[in-house]
């Protein structure tokens, strides 16, 4: 118990200290810009101020539309986890299975076009994918919403979610890696003496290997795969219009919105970093030796 | 007593990636045990024991594994019938699986093998056969047959606590009992495996338990499903000399309470030959010596396999200690076993073969001869 609660502080402790360093960043950068405009020039007092108010989690009003940031900020975050999380789903959907075929068959055999799928799906860029499926959906078919119908009352936006995630989740290169790590995994503990002796009192060699095998190599992936998936996220909900995160950070760039970059920042961050103290904390839960 | 297992000329052959041929592991080996008896199997490390024990559980998954022999077993009647359909299954001539009421569980094995003379080569198609022989052994596994491993902290699951494994084999074959009734049960094989509370025991990880606690339940484990019959694989790997024996002992007491049959694989005679009723001696992957205990371990009269009497003098019994009598130790190493068969493969270390035998010895490989009812000596000096 002790164990887990020095990582818990330690985590904390990154966690704060990567914001401060984000957004000091950021506010530096924003100073040095070329040109003159609204909220630039200001000092470390200001700076202050503003990290009060992102740690009590009020953010204030945006310098352009005055419109207060909360409003802004947490519709779009909304949907930018909505839209990661689905693609997460969707990846472990389409690779776990797979990852298992394989493991259980070799690359010889018959897992090998799905193994070639998932590479093929992993090395195509995201963006690339996303204005090919809209083509092709919007040229063949006319059933599924391309943009989000955000403003007008058309259109289901439960429907628009449809698209987005598909994209991103067959997109981002973790599905090609979670294929490879559970069927090396996979095959390494079914090989292990103690699934070996499980199979000789008749159990499933799957659930036996279930936890070594596919449970922990799929969460420290799936954890650490966080940032590129948010990455991933700004590209797609620009190709989608999705009104999310990225959209909401390019715009406020163009529009030099410091207030709303530096909360997506703090946001980005706490999302990172708590993915990071998420995966500690199950695996410690998965790992019993550590207790 | 009527028989239980009977096993014919098991070979298994593996692939050395490395030097580019096949390697013996087991040849010619055989053997049957009754029912409530206990066969000791004996021979220095590296001579085919565990190799034996997984064919016969079908356990070998290297290539390309057992490439002959016959396993004749004798399941529970309520296994028969499953049984009997999964072998037969794609066979037309339908009579040879079976021996009275003992079912081939390699039958089919020669439809998967073919070999090559010259250059010599096995070609098996070990995927298709591991997938026939697993829908066969579905059936056999753990409520027929089960089997303890070598290493027992290393075949428990890590992931999961002591209870939890026991629960989980024993609900897997009592599906009608409720938890309270499993759980139950879980103690009392606990208890019979003499682990002091039990309930401790139920919540620790395999990382927590000693070697000798670990074994105990392995022990446990492999008793939930109540087999016919228990191969026990080294039982008594790094326990020290007393609790050897009180390895041995609760063996033995259950055997009695759970109406098992044995087989006990061990490096040392002795301990083996406390409970077995026949015992074999195997070296290189053949068996040079089988019979009851009785002929095999006499050590003044009768014939015996040099092998044997090697191994029988190399560990000391009570009264040779009390005597004082130095230690024999057997001199050379087991060959290794990529060497063709065409000599005694105990040559090197044998002090018999001498003179006129010695000729024959290098010659060839003998057969496993009769010595007496129920003996059998592969050696040249027996040869009437
Ligand atoms: N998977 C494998 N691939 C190649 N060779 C193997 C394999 N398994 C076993 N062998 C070889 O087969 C021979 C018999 O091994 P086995 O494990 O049966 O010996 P053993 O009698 O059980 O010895 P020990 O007393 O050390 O357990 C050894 O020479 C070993 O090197
Ligand atoms: S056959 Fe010859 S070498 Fe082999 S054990 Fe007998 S006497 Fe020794
Ligand atoms: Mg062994």
């Amino acid at each position: 118990m002790t164990r887990f609660l020095k990582l818990f502080i330690k985590e904390l402790l990154s966690m704060f200290l990567l914001i401060i360093g984000v957004t000091a960043l950021l506010f530096l950068l924003f100073n040095l810009m070329p040109g003159s405009f609204p909220g630039k020039g200001l000092g470390g007092a200001e700076y202050l101020k503003l990290l009060r108010r992102l740690f009590t989690f009020q953010f204030g009003t945006s310098i352009v539309s005055g419109r207060d940031i909360n409003t802004i900020v947490f519709p779009a975050f909304r949907n930018t986890l909505i839209l990661t999380i689905g693609s997460i789903f969707l990846s472990i959907l389409i690779s776990v299975p797979i990852g298992i075929f394989s493991a259980y068959r070799g690359f010889e055999s018959y897992s090998w076009p799905f193994v070639i799928f998932s590479y093929i799906m992993s090395s195509i860029p995201v963006f690339y994918l996303g204005y090919l499926v809209i083509y092709a959906v919007s040229r063949y078919t006319g059933y599924l919403p391309i943009y989000y119908p955000y403003g007008s009352e058309r259109g289901n936006p439960l429907i628009s979610y449809v698209l987005p995630v598909l994209v991103l989740g067959f997109g981002n290169e973790s599905i090609s890696e979670i294929v490879r790590l559970i069927a090396n995994e996979l095959k390494r503990v079914m090989n292990t003496d103690y699934v070996v002796a499980s199979k000789a009192r008749g159990e499933s060699v799957l659930r036996s290997s279930i936890n070594e095998g596919i449970l922990i190599p799929l969460i420290s992936i799936i954890f650490s795969k966080i940032p590129f998936l948010i990455g991933g996220a700004v590209i797609v909900e620009h190709v989608f219009n999705w009104p999310g995160m990225g959209r909401l950070a390019f715009q406020s760039t163009l529009n030099r919105d410091l207030p709303v970059l530096i909360v997506i920042a703090f946001l980005a961050v706490l999302c990172v970093r708590s993915g990071m103290l998420l995966k500690e904390l199950i695996l410690y839960y998965f790992r019993p030796g550590e207790k | 007593m009527s028989l239980l297992a009977e096993l014919n000329d098991l070979k298994v052959y593996f692939y050395d990636q490395r030097d580019k041929r096949f390697i013996r592991a087991v040849e010619n080996v055989g053997f049957s045990i009754n029912e409530g008896t206990v066969l000791g199997v004996v021979g220095e490390s590296g001579c085919g024991k565990t190799v034996t024990a997984l064919s016969m559980m079908g356990l070998l998954e290297s290539e390309p594994g057992i490439i002959d022999g016959q396993f004749f077993f004798k399941p529970s009647e309520e296994d028969a019938e499953l049984i009997k359909q999964s072998l037969s299954r794609g066979v037309r001539k339908q009579n040879d699986y079976k021996k009275d009421t003992l079912f081939n569980l390699f039958f089919g094995l020669d439809r998967y093998v073919s070999f090559e003379e010259n250059p010599f080569t096995i070609i098996k198609d070990s995927e298709k056969w591991l997938r026939r022989n697993n829908r066969i052994m579905e059936h056999i596994r753990g409520k027929n047959i089960s089997m303890i491993f070598q290493n027992p902290e290393q075949s428990l699951n890590p992931f999961i606590p002591v209870g939890g494994q026991l629960t989980r084999t024993i609900k897997r074959f009592n599906r009608e009992a409720n938890s309270y009734e499993i759980k139950e049960k879980a103690i009392k094989l606990l208890r019979s495996v003499r682990l002091y509370r039990p309930e401790i025991v139920m919540s620790m990880y395999a990382g927590s338990l000693s070697i000798g606690m670990a074994q105990r339940v392995t022990i446990a484990i492999a008793l939930c499903s109540h087999p016919r019959l228990l191969i026990a694989d080294e039982p008594t790997t790094g326990l020290d000399t007393t609790n050897i024996y009180k390895m041995i002992e609760l063996l033995e007491v259950l055997m009695t309470e759970m109406n098992l049959t044995l087989m006990l694989i061990s490096h040392n005679i002795r301990i083996v030959s406390t409970i077995a009723s026949n015992i074999l001696v195997m070296y290189a992957g053949t068996v040079v010596e089988i019979g009851s205990k009785n002929y095999v371990m006499k050590t003044k009269k009768g014939p015996k396999h040099p092998y044997t009497e090697a191994l029988v003098s190399s560990v000391p019994s009570d009264s040779d200690i009390k005597r004082g009598k130095k230690l024999r130790v057997i001199p050379g190493t087991v060959p290794n076993n990529k060497r063709k068969m065409d000599c005694c493969p105990f040559l090197e270390r044998c002090p018999y073969a001498e003179g006129k035998i010695r000729q024959k010895c290098e010659s060839a490989c003998p057969e496993l001869a009769r010595v007496a009812s129920q003996h059998y000596i592969r050696c040249y000096l027996f040869y009437s």
